[in-house]
């Protein structure tokens, strides 16, 4: 029954997801086609939480629907000037079709294929204890039988606890390169964004204040 | 150790010690400009290098110790401090030749743009540590967010010279295939814990049986190794270096060439020897294959270059498909022997480590004489080989030190490159890779071809009517300093190998 | 199971059909000046008739900010997680340590702020 059901709304939201992602291509302004981009990313958030993936749904909607898509916006802004339509969209050439198309297909085969050849996924049985992940280990460890219903409720009642157990106990190093990283990112962001080369006025310094 | 007994008492900081002093002095560098005004110029290059220096004794006060820390995703064993002292020698190196331009007698040859900003330091330092934690790792995770510290702020560092097109134009094409890569990298990572269910090294390796087929997991394999190979310049994924190369400017090109190679290589020779090795015997033809071709083409396409950073770009190309022998000996090896904790690293990753150490000052080397050659007017990315005709004449002392690392780089006797090569190939060839290294024996023969162009125009045509070099290459302390180190790092790797084989033959896998 | 995504999914639903239906009613009941093609493509100002959009392109400022605030975004998402692990460390009796990872994280990017303050990147001349 619950499968039923599950299924029944992840081809509802999938569903639209497909559209929106077909629609991204074939509207004319670049930025509808973003606005299609976020509906697309909303469907994916919607996948993810009924995967019980909060921690994820709720990033892909900050982040990715939020943040990025904003970056997209002005970048779509930057190289397009409003009014005008791109005439490069207009003309949907039959190549690009058939290269969509064959990239999907690549796509779809790698994944579905190389899972059913391995015999890795099954849509009905649970997860083995070998086959569990790093977040799903601890809570299992902690029962009996690996998996049983209790625990698998436990996992989707708290799953962003234990993805912050995780990311703040074993993947700690990971966390805090990461703070590296988004600050490399920061400064490079005001580096490259500068325009031209700063005055040098040769001994005058006054360098940290361009 | 799951997060049920995390402990923060487990977590060992002597292992990590040398990232923590470094990312402290990135923070430093960063709003020290702020504090000094102008006197940052000085003080900012002098943080960094004292960091790098802090952070090479601490490093060596681990030697031999076999640190690990948390739960072994971080490993502080001699592989990986052999390594980090490469990667702080090349940038204690790079700090040294871009401070230079401090000094008030030289004038800025390669743009003024980069030397004008005081965040080269810390980007350089980030990049350092990136690259530490990536021959540490031992979690795709881990590796993958390493790879991404290592790169982005390189993206930044090779568009640094904002005066020039060909810079831009350098940082955008780098940066938007280092994203493709890191695209390839995650895509992979994801499908093998789709497969495994594990980021661990030693938990894939478990996981890695030889005999049952699991193709998400070789997919995800193949995927991995297609980030490598973008990060590394192996050959189907090559075509960014040379436009890469020489636009950026000529210290970051070598910065690029020494360290991104070095650092990429560890993490390779990681993740197939720690990780993936039971599946030797699917991987090795793709590996061999791809070996061949990068010695091949690079090798090839450098032949009809004129421009100087352009003909270093493909050569190390050609160089990154000789270290690959290095990733088959590995293979072969612990395939054979398996895997035990605290074992000796045997003969692969003493070559490839040894071939690294050479190559990485005989680049540096060159790339800092092209810097230092390029007159202030004009563009090191456009320098020709046509521009160094009768440089002995001219600068005889240039000459001779560009000779000694072009011939390092084609494996003369007496340099460091020999000996990288020669033991490289033995060892190859005594794993039974004979096949592969006559192929690289002959690739050896063509490089010679297109160093000894260079030599020969440097000594033995008259230099052209209007001069293109710098007249006067400023007699500035600082850069001797560089180039010096690299010529005798050279001479001392290639006349008394023991001292440093001595050093890599403790050196063992973590325990 | 999702039986507690429910509401919220009721509650979607009344957002899409309360949007659908002031469109659709706003359609029939408005008098039009302009037809509807011709207006589309214009940006909307609460029925009154824009200004027009400014030729050309936007500056390469808004992109500055646009990716500060990705960066600071992928930040922030990092909150969450550690505010509701909480629990589970003060258990295990490192409260403290717990606090200590989260402002290592904040202090390196606090530097970052402190530089974009000091490189005036936040200055919109």
């Amino acid at each position: 029954m619950a499968i039923s059901f599950e299924i029944v709304f992840f081809g509802v939201f999938a569903g639209i997801a497909v559209i929106l992602a077909i629609m991204m291509l074939s509207v004319k302004s670049p930025v509808h086609a973003a606005l299609c981009l976020v509906g697309v990313m909303i469907m994916l958030a919607i996948l993810y939480l009924m995967l019980h993936a909060y921690f994820l749904s709720v990033v892909q909607i900050v982040v990715y629907a939020g943040a990025v898509m904003v970056l997209f916006l002005f970048v779509i802004m930057f190289f397009y000037s409003p009014g005008a339509s791109d005439p490069s969209r207009m003309s949907v050439h039959f190549t690009h079709i058939a290269g969509a198309i064959i990239l999907a297909v690549i796509l779809l085969a790698v994944i579905t294929g190389s899972f059913l050849l391995s015999g890795n996924v099954s849509l009905t049985e649970k997860p083995s204890a070998a086959q569990m992940t790093d977040i799903e280990k601890p809570i299992a460890e902690t029962s009996e039988a690996p998996l049983t219903e209790e625990t698998s409720r436990m996992i989707e009642k708290q799953n962003p606890q234990l993805v912050g157990r995780m990311l703040f106990t074993k993947y700690l190093l990971p966390f805090e390169l990461t703070s590296l990283l988004l600050l490399a990112a920061m400064v490079g962001a005001v580096v490259l964004a500068r325009r031209s080369p700063p005055a040098e006025a040769g001994s005058a310094g006054g360098d940290g204040n361009d | 150790m799951t997060s049920m007994e995390f402990s923060p008492q487990t977590i060992d900081f002597t292992a990590i010690m040398p990232i923590i002093i470094i990312s402290a002095g990135i923070l430093v560098t960063l709003l020290l400009p702020f504090a000094a005004k102008g006197r940052a110029k000085i003080i900012n290059p002098l943080v960094a290098l004292i960091v790098l220096l802090a952070a090479f004794i601490s490093s060596a006060r681990i030697w031999d110790l076999g640190r690990a820390s948390f739960d072994g995703m971080y490993t502080a064993d001699n592989a990986t401090l052999f390594a980090s002292f490469i990667f702080i020698i090349v940038a204690f190196i790079t700090v040294i030749a871009i401070t230079a331009r401090y000094c008030p007698f030289l004038r800025s040859p390669d743009g003024e743009g980069l030397f004008a900003s005081p965040e080269v330091f810390p980007l350089m330092l980030t990049v350092v540590v990136g690259a530490i934690v990536m021959s540490a790792s031992r979690n795709l995770i881990l590796t993958f967010l390493a790879i991404e510290t290592l790169s982005i702020p390189l993206y930044v560092l090779a568009g640094m010279n904002l005066s020039s097109e060909r810079s831009k134009e350098a940082s955008l094409k780098y940066f938007l295939t280092g994203a493709f890569a890191s695209g390839f990298l995650a895509y992979g990572i994801s499908l093998i814990y789709g497969a495994v269910g594990k980021l661990g090294y030693h938990a894939i390796l478990d996981a890695c049986s030889p005999t049952a087929a699991d193709y998400t997991l070789y997919a995800g394999l193949a995927l991995v190794a297609v980030g490598f190979g973008f990060k590394v310049a192996l050959v189907p994924f090559h075509a960014w270096v040379p436009d890469v190369y020489q636009g950026s400017p000529a210290l970051i090109s070598g910065f690029m060439a020494s360290l991104v190679k070095a650092a990429g290589f560890t993490a390779i020779l990681r993740f197939f020897g720690e990780g993936i090795v039971p599946l030797y015997g699917i991987w090795w033809v793709a590996i061999a294959i791809i070996a061949a071709l990068t010695m091949t083409v690079g090798n090839l396409m450098a032949l009809n270059q004129i421009v100087l950073k352009r003909l270093l770009a493909y050569s190390s190309i050609a160089h990154a498909g000789y270290l690959l022998l290095a990733v088959l000996i590995i293979g072969k090896e612990w395939s054979e022997k398996g895997v035990t904790a605290g074992a000796p690293l045997g003969d692969a990753m003493q070559c490839a480590f040894f071939y690294l150490a050479g190559y990485v000052f005989a680049i540096i080397g060159s790339f800092a004489i092209i810097w230092w050659l390029t007159p202030s007017d004009k563009e090191g990315a456009l320098l020709e080989i046509d521009d160094v005709r009768g440089l002995n004449d001219r600068h005889p002392l240039h000459a001779a030190l560009f000779a000694l690392f072009l011939f390092s780089l084609a494996g003369f006797p007496i340099t460091a490159g020999f000996l990288g090569k020669f033991f490289l190939f033995a060892s190859a060839l005594s794993h039974g890779f004979i096949l592969l290294v006559v192929f690289a024996l002959l690739n050896a023969v063509l490089s010679a071809y297109y160093y000894l162009k260079i030599i020969v125009a440097m000594y033995m045509k008259s230099a052209p009517e209007h001069a293109s070099l710098c007249e006067e290459p400023s007699p500035n302390p600082w850069i001797y300093a560089v180039v010096w180190t690299c010529t005798l790092a050279t001479l001392w790797l290639g006349i008394i190998p023991a001292s440093i084989l001595g050093l890599l033959g403790s050196v063992s896998v973590g325990g | 199971m999702l039986t507690a995504y429910v509401p919220i999914l009721i509650l979607f639903a009344f957002m899409v059909a309360i949007s659908l239906i002031i469109i659709v009613l706003s359609h029939y009941l408005s008098s039009r000046k302009y037809s509807s093609r011709e207006r589309f493509e214009e940006p909307y100002e609460c029925g009154l008739s824009t200004g027009g959009i400014k030729p050309g392109r936007y500056p390469v400022k808004f992109y500055l900010v646009a990716i500060l605030f990705v960066v600071f975004d992928v930040e922030a998402v990092f909150l969450w997680p550690w505010a509701i692990s909480f629990q589970s460390f003060r258990e295990m009796g490192y409260s403290v340590f717990w606090y200590a990872e989260m402002i290592v994280f904040l202090g390196i990017l606090l530097v970052g702020y402190v530089y974009l303050v000091g490189k005036n990147a936040f200055d919109w001349k």
